[in-house]
């Protein structure tokens, strides 16, 4: 009897933890309170911040508990994010949710969406540079996109022993978005052009929004072949939000299966964070160059908008090359608030949302071209 | 520094960025002049189809129909006016309500220009903000 007591005293997680997991349940904690607290991402950073205390537990090793273990729960779930199903599941979710009109009313501002694309190669460039294998670049330079399902899906591809950092990598920067993209676009635009008042969008009619997921599509796809597992299913999810005849799909599409995949997803990317695997020297850096691709994504859409005014007739608000970046629809509330905060009556949302839009497909486009990249390698 | 540069040559970084780069802004400026001529020829083949001709033909006599029970502004008469024209044509909207909404109803009852005119309208402040998207008249 006392050995049995002993034992079982020497297999809890009181007996097993050391500093590291209790770090990481801190994390996990205040992941949970910036979500249901703050309202940052509550969505999203729920259900990482439980899955990062979850995963944090300590155990004892070979029974098939852990994540990393052979036939435990945690890995037959993770499987769905080292697979990309997840990430693809959520895009047919974020196609059926996504309205283009803004988008097709003014496509100029497509090339915002591009341009900030710019962030994710140059932090392809520096983290190659600070010595990271080529495939651990390409997926620490896809968090310059701000898009999580992406950054998840390419380093499930590329180096999934790097899921855990870069997820929490990437949705700590879009969460945390009021606080590093304002001071970027103070410092980058003058308040003249703040102030620049964007013209009202023509209305885009049904056969345009329908005929556009088709050349999307198309165009994205032959061009990105890679992209396909994330492109597909987005322009797919949009079709069958614009057509209309196929309304019920689309609407489970956007609520029940895409909260199913993003509960999964956020949980066991979470967990993925076990403290042995997550806590070194390289997640440091990962989260380092995540703040760097983040920024010059930014940078790079906001002049990329000074650079097109010198062309254009009727000038853009730089601001909006801020939105850019494929973090709907926080990147676009926060050009839209810094608009109103110099003039009350300027609405920049929906411009802000078509360059988001274009966004998402440009760094879905942007992890196709670097997975064709790492082929070779 | 000459090792950060010559490790981003060796692993072939400064072609993967340029081409990455350039074929992303191709691509979508590609597609943004693609969707840009997509109403053009949505409208070409709507002119060119018979069925749809005569579908266009009823709906700008309907309009039309619509316009003359409209006393329409003279040229001059001003934008207090036309304010008073729109008014009257949105009331079933209520006391607030959003743009697209006054924009459709001025297209059904046969405005001409409408989202100029409700721009105008908005500029010299006949149409003021509410909040939340909504707007009021104010005359």
């Amino acid at each position: 009897m006392p050995k049995l007591i002993y034992d079982f005293l020497h297999n809890t997680g009181f007996f097993l933890t050391d500093w590291r997991y209790i770090v990481m349940a801190i994390v996990g904690c205040f992941f949970v309170y910036l979500g249901s607290a703050k309202k940052y991402e509550p969505l999203l950073l729920i259900p990482i911040g439980l899955g990062i205390i979850i995963g944090n537990i300590p155990f004892f090793k070979g029974f098939g508990l852990g994540i990393y273990e052979n036939n435990s729960v945690l890995h037959y779930l993770y499987f769905g994010v080292k697979s990309g199903i997840y990430p693809s599941i959520i895009f047919l979710g974020l196609g059926a949710m996504t309205d283009f009109s803004s988008m097709l009313a003014m496509p100029r501002l497509m090339m915002l969406g591009a341009a900030a694309q710019i962030g994710v190669f140059f932090t392809l460039l520096a983290a190659l540079g600070l010595g990271f294998l080529p495939r651990e670049a390409a997926s620490i330079a896809i968090i310059g996109g701000a898009d999580g399902p992406t950054s998840i899906f390419l380093t499930a591809k590329l180096a999934p022993h790097l899921v855990g950092p870069i997820a929490i990598a990437g949705y700590s920067y879009m969460a945390l978005i009021p606080v590093i993209q304002p001071p970027i676009m103070r410092l980058l635009t003058s308040r003249k052009e703040r102030l620049i008042r964007m013209p009202e969008m023509r209305e885009v009619s049904k056969k345009e929004k329908m005929i556009f997921p088709v050349i999307a599509i198309l165009l994205c796809c032959y061009t990105a072949p890679a992209s396909i597992p994330l492109l597909g299913p987005f322009f797919f999810g949009n079709f069958l939000k614009e057509c209309g005849e196929a309304d019920r799909l689309a609407q489970s599409a956007r609520t029940v299966i895409m909260d199913a995949a993003t509960i999964f997803l956020g949980m066991t990317v979470g967990a993925s964070t076990q403290a042995d695997v997550f806590l070194t020297g390289k997640s440091i850096g990962i989260f380092a160059l995540g703040a760097v691709a983040f920024s010059i994504a930014t940078a790079s859409g906001i002049i990329f908008a000074k650079i097109m005014n010198l062309f254009l007739k009727q000038r853009i608000n730089p601001l909006l090359g801020a939105a850019g970046v494929s973090a709907v629809p926080g990147s676009a509330r926060e050009v839209h608030l810094m608009g109103q905060r110099e003039d009350s009556g300027n609405y920049l949302l929906m411009h802000a949302m078509a360059c988001n839009s274009s966004g998402v497909i440009g760094s879905a486009c942007a992890a196709g071209l670097l997975w064709s990249f790492m082929l070779g390698s | 520094m000459l090792e950060f540069f010559q490790r981003i040559l060796e692993a072939n970084g400064w072609a993967m960025a340029a081409l990455g780069i350039t074929m992303d802004m191709l691509c979508l400026a590609a597609l943004a002049i693609i969707i840009s001529r997509v109403p053009v020829i949505i409208a070409f083949i709507e002119k060119t189809g018979k069925p749809s001709a005569e579908k266009n033909s009823t709906d700008t006599g309907a309009a039309a129909a619509d316009v003359e029970n409209i006393e329409l502004p003279l040229p001059g008469e001003g934008t207090h006016k036309i304010a008073t024209v729109y008014r009257d044509c949105a009331k079933s909207l209520g006391v607030s309500f959003p743009l697209a909404d006054l924009y459709k109803v001025c297209r059904e009852k046969g405005l001409p220009h409408p989202h100029l005119t409700i721009k105008s309208l908005r500029e010299s402040g006949f149409l003021v903000p509410e909040g939340e998207g909504k707007f009021k008249w104010n005359l």
